[in-house]
This record gives C-alpha cells, sequence and structure tokens, in this order.
C-alpha cells in the first residue's frame, strides 16, 4: 500500500484537502491546531492517505507537532503531500524546503482557498524541481493522477554552512551513519535540535557537536532557507497581508472585544436554548409522542402481553430514545454554532483578547478554543488540549474543560429546572454555564498557585483570515454530529438505560419486583442517599440517576424518567417535570434542592469516556486529582447552596440582611481597633522589629 | 537599537536579532515563522494588558507574547 503524508503549515487546509480526496468528513476549521493525531483513510485499493497534525518546521515544540515530526521521520519512503496556503507561500516554503533537505519524496500542494489561482504554478514547479499542483476544491481526478504517477523527486538542496566538513569528519572518524542525508543532517545539527539528535541516538555527542558549531549558526540556517525562498518567489505576485481586516478595529477594540464576545455568547445561548432551538424541539416533541411512540407502543402490545416486556420497550428503549431526541435540536445548534466560530477566523481574536487572563491562570490564549469545545463535548474538547507547548498548561485546561457545561448536561437543566423555575429557567440555566466557568477560573488559579505552575508561556499565535462559513459545511457538520450523537449516545443510553432498568426493577434474586419492590438500584440508592442528605436530595432516585450519569450525562434525566415509570407514549416532557414536582413520586425536589442538585451535576465528575480520554492526555494521576477536585467541590459547593437557601428561607431575607448588617459593624470596629493600635505602636521603640504590629 | 516590545502601535521596525536570553526552542520556532535579520515588523495592536504584541511580518499577521518580544532586537 502506498502512503500520502499531509504535511504543512497549521490552518492551511490538509484537512480538507483529507476530506475532498478521500469523501471524509473529518473536523475542519479556520484554526491552528484543529487536528491533533494521525488520521488515515485508503484513497482507493493502492493507496492511503494519513493526515498529520500541522507543524511549522520539523523541530517539534508541542505534542502534537511530535507527533508530526515522528511520523515523517518513521516512515520516509512515504511521499509527502505539502500542503501550502496560496496566500501565505513565502512562510509555508520553509517547511517544504525542509522536507526537501531530508532527502524526502515530496509533492507542493497549492491550496488556492477556493480563491482564483493567479501564481504561476509551473515557474513553480521548474524552480523547486518538484511536481506542484494546484488545489481549488474541484480538480480531484487530476490531483490523484498526478500524485500517484509522480517519480521520486531528485532535488538537492545545497548547504553553504561553513563547518559543513568540520561536522562531516566529526560524524565519519565516530562511525556515525544517519538515514538522513549529510546536507539535512548538517543543517538540524547547526539548528541544535534535540528532538533530531534524540532521535538518532546522538545524545552522548550532542555537546561535542554543538561546540563545533557557530554561535549564530542557527540563524544563518534560517536566514539561508529564507534566502532560497525570496530567490524562488521573486516574481510570483504578492497577496494582501493575510489575518489582516477592519473588522478588527471594532473586534479587537480594547473597551468592545470583550461585550462583543458575550454578546455573541449570549446571541448564541438564546437561539440554541430558548428560542429557534426549542421552537424546533417542541415540534419534534410532538411528532414523537404523539405519533411515533403511540405508533411504537400499540406494535408491542399487540406482539407480547407480558407485562415486563412491555415496560421494558416502552420505558427503557423508546422512552430513553425520546428523551434523547427531543433534545437533538439544541444539539445540532450547539455545534452549527461552534462551527460557525471556529471557520469565521474569530477564535484566533478571541485566543488574543483572553491571553492575559489566561496567562493570570496559568493558562494559554489558545485554551479558550478547548474550553469552548468543552460546551459542546467534554471527551473531544480534551483532546484539544494537545497543541499547547506547556505541559502545566494542557494538564490545567484538560482538568477544567469538564467544568464547562456539556450539550449532555443541558436535558437536566431544561427538565428540573422548567418544572420548578418555568420561564425563569433562563436565568437559571445561564448561571449554571456561568457558575461552571468561574469554577474553572477558581480551580485553574488553585492549581497554578499551588500544586501547577506554568513555566515560560510561548503565546505565538497565527492570526486566521476571516471566512464565510459555507451553507455546506454547516449542513455537513450538523448533520455529522447529530448522526455521531445518536449512533454514539443512543447506543449508550438505550444500553444503559435496559441497565438501569434490570437494577430497578429486579432484586439481588434476580426476580422481578417492579419498580415499587426493594429492586437492586434502590438498595444501592437508598445506602448512598444519607450522604447527600445535607445537599437536598437523600433520596435514591436522585442518587441512582447520578449513578447512572457516571457513565453518560445523557442518560440523567432519562433515568429519572425511568425511575418515576413515564409513559413515552403520553407527555413525555411534561410528565417528567410533573413527577418531579409530585411529592409523592420517587425522585422529588424542593426547588432549592433542585438548583443543590443541578450544580451537583454541573460539576460531580466527567462522564467515563472523558474520563478515559483525560487519562489518555494527562495521566492517571491527574486524572484522579481532577475528580477528586471535581467531587469535593460540587458536594461543597451544593452543602453551601443548600444549607445557605434554607437558612435564608426560613429565618427570611430580613433576618439575613440584619446578620450581614452586624457582622460589618463588628469588622468596622476590628479595623478601627486595629489602626488606633498601630498609631500607638509606632511611638514604641521596637515598633520595626515588632512580630505583632 | 531597540527591542520590539514597548514600541508604540503603528510603528514599522525591521529586525536585527534576539537577545542572549531568549531560549533556543523559541528563537527556533520565531525563525521558522519569518523573523530573520532584516525582516520588516510592524506592531499593530497591544492586548489589553500588553501581555501580547499584534505583528504583522512577511505578509501575514500573528500575535507574539510580550516577554517575547522584549528579547527582539529591532532598528526603528
Amino acid at each position: 500500500m502506498k502512503e500520502f503524508l499531509l504535511v504543512g503549515n497549521p490552518n492551511t487546509g490538509k484537512t480538507t484537502f483529507f476530506n475532498f480526496l478521500t469523501k471524509s468528513t473529518e473536523k475542519v476549521g479556520n484554526w491552528h491546531g484543529v487536528t491533533v493525531e494521525e488520521k488515515r483513510k485508503k484513497i482507493d485499493d493502492e493507496s492511503e492517505l494519513v493526515d498529520l497534525p500541522g507543524i511549522y518546521s520539523l523541530t517539534p515544540l508541542s505534542f502534537e507537532e511530535e507527533v508530526s515530526v515522528k511520523y515523517i521521520y518513521n516512515h520516509k519512503g512515504a511521499t509527502i503531500l505539502n500542503i501550502c496556503d496560496m496566500f501565505n507561500l513565502k512562510r509555508n516554503l520553509y517547511l517544504t524546503l525542509e522536507l526537501l533537505e531530508a532527502g524526502l519524496n515530496v509533492i507542493l500542494v497549492i491550496n488556492s482557498m477556493g480563491k482564483k489561482c493567479e501564481l504561476n504554478i509551473s515557474s513553480l514547479e521548474k524552480k523547486l524541481g518538484i511536481t506542484c499542483i494546484l488545489f481549488n476544491g474541484k480538480n480531484k481526478k487530476e490531483i490523484i493522477e498526478k500524485i500517484k504517477n509522480n517519480k521520486k523527486n531528485t532535488k538537492k538542496i545545497e548547504n553553504s554552512s561553513k563547518n559543513n566538513d568540520i561536522l562531516i569528519n566529526y560524524l565519519k572518524n565516530n562511525n556515525i551513519f544517519l538515514n538522513f542525508n549529510n546536507e539535512f543532517t548538517i543543517n538540524k545539527i547547526n539548528e541544535k535540535d534535540d528532538f533530531f539528535l534524540n532521535f538518532n541516538g546522538l545524545e552522548k555527542h550532542k555537546n561535542n557537536l554543538y561546540n563545533l558549531c557557530e554561535n549564530d549558526s542557527l540563524e544563518k540556517v534560517a536566514k539561508q532557507r529564507f534566502n532560497i525562498i525570496e530567490d524562488i518567489t521573486k516574481d510570483m505576485q504578492t497577496f494582501s497581508v493575510q489575518g489582516k481586516s477592519k473588522i478588527d478595529k471594532i473586534v479587537l477594540n480594547k473597551y468592545l472585544c470583550i461585550p462583543i464576545f458575550l454578546a455573541i455568547m449570549f446571541v448564541i445561548f438564546y437561539l440554541t436554548f430558548f428560542s429557534v432551538g426549542a421552537y424546533i424541539s417542541n415540534i419534534l416533541k410532538y411528532f414523537i409522542e404523539n405519533i411515533v411512540g403511540s405508533f411504537v407502543s400499540n406494535i408491542v402490545r399487540n406482539l407480547t402481553h407480558e407485562m415486563w416486556v412491555i415496560n421494558l420497550f416502552e420505558v427503557a428503549i423508546v422512552g430513553g430514545l425520546g428523551s434523547l431526541i427531543c433534545f437533538l435540536p439544541q444539539i445540532a445548534m450547539l455545534f452549527m454554532f461552534l462551527h460557525i466560530l471556529e471557520t469565521s477566523g474569530y477564535l484566533s481574536r478571541i485566543a488574543f483578547v483572553f491571553e492575559d487572563l489566561f496567562s493570570f491562570l496559568g493558562l494559554s490564549g489558545k485554551s479558550i478554543y478547548t474550553l469552548l469545545m468543552g460546551f459542546g463535548c467534554s471527551t473531544s474538547a480534551i483532546m484539544t488540549a494537545r497543541n499547547m507547548e506547556d505541559k502545566n498548561a494542557k494538564i490545567k485546561t484538560a482538568m477544567i474543560t469538564p467544568y464547562m457545561s456539556c450539550s449532555a448536561k443541558l436535558p437536566i437543566y431544561v427538565v428540573i429546572g422548567g418544572a420548578f423555575f418555568g420561564k425563569f429557567n433562563i436565568l437559571i440555566i445561564f448561571g449554571l454555564y456561568l457558575l461552571g466557568i468561574v469554577m474553572a477560573v477558581l480551580v485553574s488559579y488553585i492549581l497554578e498557585k499551588k500544586i501547577l505552575k506554568t513555566k515560560q508561556q510561548s503565546f505565538i499565535l497565527e492570526f486566521a483570515s476571516y471566512r464565510l462559513p459555507t451553507l455546506k459545511g454547516i449542513l455537513k457538520v450538523i448533520l455529522e454530529n447529530c448522526k455521531t450523537f445518536l449512533i454514539k449516545v443512543g447506543s449508550l443510553l438505550i444500553c444503559m438505560n435496559i441497565i438501569v432498568w434490570i437494577l430497578q426493577n429486579f432484586d439481588f434474586t434476580f426476580t422481578y419486583v417492579g419498580s415499587s419492590g426493594n429492586s437492586i438500584l434502590k438498595v444501592i440508592g437508598e445506602f448512598l442517599a444519607p450522604v447527600f442528605i445535607p445537599l437536598g436530595f437523600g433520596n435514591y432516585g436522585a442518587v441512582s440517576a447520578l449513578i447512572a450519569g457516571f457513565i453518560a450525562k445523557e442518560i440523567i434525566v432519562s433515568s429519572i424518567a425511568m425511575l418515576n415509570g413515564i409513559d413515552i407514549t403520553k407527555d413525555f416532557h411534561t410528565q417528567t417535570q410533573n413527577s418531579i414536582l409530585d411529592a409523592s413520586s420517587v425522585v422529588f425536589f424542593s426547588p432549592i434542592s433542585a438548583i443543590s442538585y443541578m450544580i451537583f451535576c454541573l460539576l460531580y465528575s466527567p462522564c467515563i469516556s472523558s474520563l478515559s480520554m483525560l487519562k489518555s492526555e494527562i495521566g492517571g494521576k491527574w486524572t484522579l486529582v481532577s475528580v477528586l477536585i471535581q467531587l469535593f467541590s460540587s458536594y461543597l459547593l451544593c452543602l453551601i447552596v443548600y444549607q445557605g437557601l434554607s437558612l435564608i428561607t426560613k429565618i427570611g431575607v430580613g433576618s439575613i440582611m440584619i446578620v450581614i448588617g452586624i457582622m460589618i459593624v463588628i469588622f468596622s470596629f476590628y479595623r478601627v481597633f486595629k489602626v488606633l493600635k498601630n498609631k500607638k505602636c509606632k511611638t514604641c521603640p521596637h515598633f520595626s522589629n515588632c512580630k505583632n504590629k | 537599537m531597540s527591542f520590539l516590545f514597548g514600541l508604540k502601535e503603528g510603528t514599522e521596525c525591521e529586525m536585527i536579532g534576539f537577545s542572549e536570553k531568549l531560549s533556543i526552542n523559541l528563537k527556533r520556532r520565531l525563525l521558522s515563522l519569518g523573523f530573520v535579520c532584516g525582516t520588516k515588523i510592524k506592531v499593530l495592536k497591544y492586548s489589553l494588558k500588553k501581555k501580547t504584541i499584534l505583528l504583522e511580518l512577511r505578509n501575514y499577521v500573528l500575535t507574539v507574547e510580550s516577554s517575547i518580544c522584549a528579547e527582539i532586537k529591532v532598528r526603528v
């Protein structure tokens, strides 16, 4: 199988090219670091395409860059499709030259970014001595033909370093034979590239080799490459400055930047959860409840009279799926807006605006992407933390991502909050999202100050040009994400619902006892419930749903519904809300305990898939720390909220104000007393050395 | 000679080198991004607390942390 590697600077359209050739639907975005691991797919029976994370040079700085460079070094026989942005060709060619120096078989693919190409491709081909292809999103056949018929290039980049002979002699005298040609090896030594030397097992010779280099050898190598690039591109057309726009005068204005960001987030939030999203959700709900639910239920009842089978089917399977589908429009809209933000180029502006605040928390401006993605799905968001150069910043970003309220938690707020707070639930939901952000900031600040101090951060980020997302792209993202959500979450949800249903309807001897008997879930829930009494939801139903939520947050609501015996053939949504309000039902909340429960759901622990992703990205130790912090902070916060609000309602707001007033008076007296004492002390000869001042 | 950090917004300058304090990894990254001697750089904007700077060079725009810019020698 012939292998083609997609290599290029970040945000040059590698994944777009990958999707174009392989008919894939891999995630693309107008932002650096969208691809964080290798992805492969066959072009046809004979050839395979590998998409690699973006790199600026063959010397990696972050983990994702290491993935790419290692892959290139380990697959030297593969053909490299070096993707370059037509508008940024001069800078992109730096990597091309390095690849050519390494003696790799390179084909240059120039991405015209959907615009008309005004470059002289054949002239470039002649000057570089390699095959150059124009990629405009239309010429698939031509591209496949060219890359398959490409002959190995023999282009040699001359090395004019003064210490060529000295270094070659050193390598020869020490019997060092590398798999790379001399020109590349010498450049890498002159660049003092530890990664290259370690990869080739030259750690022992590192210092000796570096001593043979000139002080400014690194600068000389780069200058030499840029001189070659200038020579190649001197007759070529120049384009307007990339990433510069008049819009930035408003978007990056120091007084407007944050209000604009908050306004955009609020509009997204409102459209997704309360207007368009909610409207489509209601239509879908009506369809499922009145048409699909009744239809399926009738079929099952006609097929069997076994009550437990009917119950299993209606409650666990159809009920679970019904609850999932009702929230599909909102999830689709959330992903659509995330896609628009990603492709528009606005994300790099947000990163620039937030770098000040984030660096104070020991994070990078790049963290904003991971955290925003966290509002969609924590699992995929955690993975994007890879593009951070600093390990501690990466760990912190990954650890605080689960605090961002993911889309799976939304149904919990809508159903439980809706039951108690009606139209005011928008404020509760907005507050919960805000609370997640505040908790993330707090945790990150504590980690930065106490455990995970960030080392020297190197925030260097290329500004993406503004682009209008295409309707096709938006529809593709919506369809893909809905499909994934339905298949992955739906299958998990059905499995989990069946398990929860079995636990709820069978006892430890596996005898069918129904939801009113002493089922396994009831026994476990009742055993754990006392722990949650101080938080206001010490009943087995609520606790059992939390246990199920460890698997996936999506099933908390359906578990609550199931534990209340909701019938999917009738109004599922209203029934669930009514049952939550019903004091005689299994799960019952008061408005205060409902708030406490929602806060606990927001903070207590990420789902299993997020945990496994956390483990693979930051290791088992930090995953455990992360879960413990989340469990502890959620318990503590819920305790404060529930007990505090209960106290206020018991003794009244007026009494609380009196207590606060008395405390302010006492504190003021204390401060005045201290100031007076200090004044008196200043006359004391031992004042300067006094330990009690 | 002056350093990139500290120049007023809108100032155009020419790069003349790096200070010794800059780590080799950062130097290598900056070089691959086109920060070589003789490159024309324009300071576009500072972030709210001047933690990062928006720069224009070689026909593109990028943000670089101020502490890094403080190690880039330029001639105005």
